[in-house]
Parts: C-alpha cells; sequence; structure tokens
C-alpha cells in the first residue's frame, strides 16, 4: 500500500481483514505498539457503548478497562481477527449489562422500583464539561429521549462511513436484526427533532 | 447493496441531523485520554505463562440467587448488600489438574476486600494484578488456602496462584 492510498482512504475504512490480522498476530507476539493501535481503532466504539448504556463516568472508566483486559486475555483464541470488533463491541455491551445489574442489586430499592429501573437511567450521565454551544441545544434535546433511542441513535453515530450509519456495529452490539434499527432510526430521529424545535419556541419549561 | 433501504427510508434531513449527533459525540463526549492510555499500558498485565480460570459462578449474575448465600453481619449503617460471591475454575482434561478460586468480595468503604480460598489444598502463592496498581500484589494464604486481600480499588482484578509443578492459573479479569 502507497501512502497515497493511505492518505485517500476515508477514516474507518482501514478496517481491513489482512491489516487487522497482521495487528493481531504482532499483540500476541508481544508488539506493544500493534496493541496500542488496535486500542486506538476500537477506543471510540467502545467508550459509546458504554455511555450508551449510560453509565456513570467511573463505571463507565472501569467498564472499559475491563473490556480491554478481557480482549486482551482472549486475544489468541481470536479465530477470525475481522470480527475484531464485533467481538469487542459484545465483550463491551456484556460487561457494561453486568455493572448495570451489580448497580441496581447495590441499591436497596423497593420491587416496583426496581423493575422501572430497566427503562430508567442509573444517573443521567454527566453532560461533558465542554459542550460546544453549537451542540448544547442537541445535546439537551438527545438526552430527553428515551434510553432506547439514545441507546439506538449513538451507536449508530460512532462511525459514519460515506454518510451512512454504522448499522453492523449497532445491531451486534445491541443483539437486533440489522433492519430493525431503520425504523427505530427514523422514529428516535423524528422524536429529536420535536425536541429540538420545543427547545428553539422557548418551550424550555416543558424539560 | 442494503444500505438503500436504509438510507432511502428515513426523511430526508435525518442524514444530517445524524451528521451532527456524530460530530457532538466525537468533540463532545470521547473516550477519556487517560482511560485509553490506561487500556494501552494493560499490555504489560499480559500473564502469557498463565492459564485461564474462568469465572464459572457470579452471585451477581445468577437470577435469583439472593438469599442463596448466608448473610453477613450488616456493618455499620451503610447497610451493605449480600457480599458476591465468585468462583474461579481451571480444568485441563488431559493432566485432569484442577484449581478452584472461590472469592467472596465487600465493600468496605469506596473500597473492597477480597475473601476467598483455593482448592485443592496445597503449597500455592497468590498474587492479585489490577490496572490501577503498577506491581502485582503478592497475598499471604494459609496451610488451607485462604486468603485475604484488603483495600482493593474497585475495577478489574485477576489473581494468579503458583504452584509447586503446576503451571500457574489465572482469574480471568472480573470487575469487582
Amino acid at each position: 500500500m502507497t501512502p497515497e492510498d493511505q492518505r485517500s482512504r476515508p477514516p474507518g475504512a482501514d478496517l481491513r481483514t489482512d491489516d487487522l490480522a497482521q495487528l493481531v498476530g504482532k499483540a500476541i507476539g508481544g508488539d506493544q505498539a500493534a496493541w496500542n493501535e488496535i486500542v486506538g481503532r476500537f477506543a471510540v466504539r467502545v467508550w459509546a457503548i458504554c455511555r450508551a448504556h449510560r453509565l456513570r463516568s467511573a463505571d463507565a472508566a472501569d467498564v472499559f478497562q475491563q473490556t480491554w483486559l478481557r480482549v486482551l486475555q482472549n486475544l489468541d483464541s481470536l479465530r477470525e481477527p475481522d470480527s475484531l470488533g464485533a467481538w469487542i463491541g459484545t465483550t463491551c455491551r456484556h460487561e457494561a449489562l453486568a455493572a448495570i445489574r451489580r448497580g441496581k442489586r447495590a441499591q436497596p430499592v423497593g420491587d416496583a422500583r426496581l423493575l422501572d429501573l430497566a427503562a430508567e437511567p442509573i444517573e443521567d450521565p454527566e453532560p461533558p464539561t465542554l459542550v460546544a454551544d453549537r451542540n448544547a441545544e442537541l445535546w439537551q434535546a438527545f438526552h430527553r429521549l428515551s434510553e432506547r433511542c439514545q441507546e439506538v441513535l449513538r451507536l449508530l453515530v460512532v462511525e459514519v462511513e460515506d454518510g451512512r450509519p454504522s448499522y453492523e456495529f449497532a445491531a451486534t452490539v445491541l443483539g437486533v436484526p440489522v433492519g430493525s434499527l431503520g425504523p427505530t432510526r427514523g422514529r428516535c430521529l423524528e422524536r429529536l427533532r420535536r425536541y429540538l424545535t420545543e427547545g428553539i419556541d422557548g418551550a424550555a419549561g416543558a424539560s | 447493496m442494503s444500505e438503500a433501504s436504509h438510507t432511502d427510508s428515513g426523511a430526508p434531513d435525518d442524514g444530517r441531523l445524524l451528521a451532527r449527533l456524530h460530530e457532538m459525540f466525537r468533540e463532545s463526549d470521547p473516550p477519556p485520554a487517560d482511560v485509553v492510555e490506561l487500556a494501552r499500558q494493560s499490555f504489560t498485565l499480559r500473564n502469557l505463562d498463565a492459564e485461564l480460570a474462568l469465572l464459572v459462578e457470579d452471585s451477581d449474575r445468577a437470577t435469583g440467587g439472593q438469599g442463596r448465600h448466608r448473610a453477613v453481619a450488616v456493618r455499620g449503617s451503610g447497610k451493605p448488600p449480600e457480599p458476591r460471591q465468585l468462583t474461579f475454575q481451571f480444568f485441563d482434561p488431559r493432566t485432569r489438574d484442577e484449581l478452584l478460586i472461590a472469592i467472596q468480595v465487600e465493600a468496605v468503604g469506596v473500597r473492597r476486600r477480597l475473601t476467598g480460598h483455593v482448592a485443592p489444598q496445597g503449597a500455592v502463592e497468590i498474587e492479585m494484578r489490577q490496572p490501577a496498581v503498577p506491581e502485582a500484589r503478592q497475598v499471604e494464604v494459609d496451610q488451607l488456602g485462604r486468603f485475604v486481600i484488603e483495600d482493593v480499588f474497585p475495577g478489574p482484578a485477576s489473581i494468579t496462584c503458583r504452584r509447586e509443578g503446576a503451571p500457574p492459573v489465572a482469574t480471568q479479569w472480573t470487575l469487582i
């Protein structure tokens, strides 16, 4: 591959099988740089999964760390390097759900409340300190969405390749058919647009 | 391509809104640099010579498992939940070498206390590794294979058991 090719490739398109197989092989062989590259490529996805599950920052950081350690521990049993992304994704989801379960069990609450929690955040993820002004409205509107909508949208926009949302990634992580995501996406975006319009119309008190 | 069916069905400005969301998360909620750096550094925590002991039982994962384990005395007013019980197992079908590591995890303030035992009994050395701690921590084990580890940071942890004449065994990374 020439440097010319490298430059012209869009971000995300470099997740090629041969490339990944090589990286995984090197990492198994003890190459720290190859491992760094793997972390670099998938860190945004793994973080997005943690945040899509609305984990508090400390829990998100723990799940993030735990995911990479599990990946490292099982790297040499990976048969299909091109499934590395999906595998990391499901590992992270699994750990995130376990963390949520433990969080619930650690908080003594009534049965009714416990059942509700399935559809409720443990805690609103704190807004990052630097939400740019142009993003502030969108950030607020997004966090008024249902947990499911937030989860689906966050995963869909992890990597927008050629303007196309990351359907396969989201479907794998959520364990749902790819085809089911189109309708969900439409519904969630419609609601998001409504919240945005309400915000602009000055209905801020409604939130 | 199948993607046409996804992109065509949406409202005309769906693509624009998705792109705005993408930009927002990229700018406002990226993975924290220190967290990514720790993930990179975790490469040094590889335990190449050790066999893997899998988590075969986790009281937090069992459905309806609450009450299965005896409650322990409640300390102070914090009313901690029942301690979590973890069991790790290594078994080599060729040599019939087997090792069980049972650990109880209690919350003590913001730290954890691990109380565990290794079976079968025998001379064993134990160390615990955590990404937040640079050096592996040596743990004393009594003659019955029991051990206590105090002041453990919450987060991922792995315990390695070294025995005479048998391969070392490390528990799979587990969030405690």
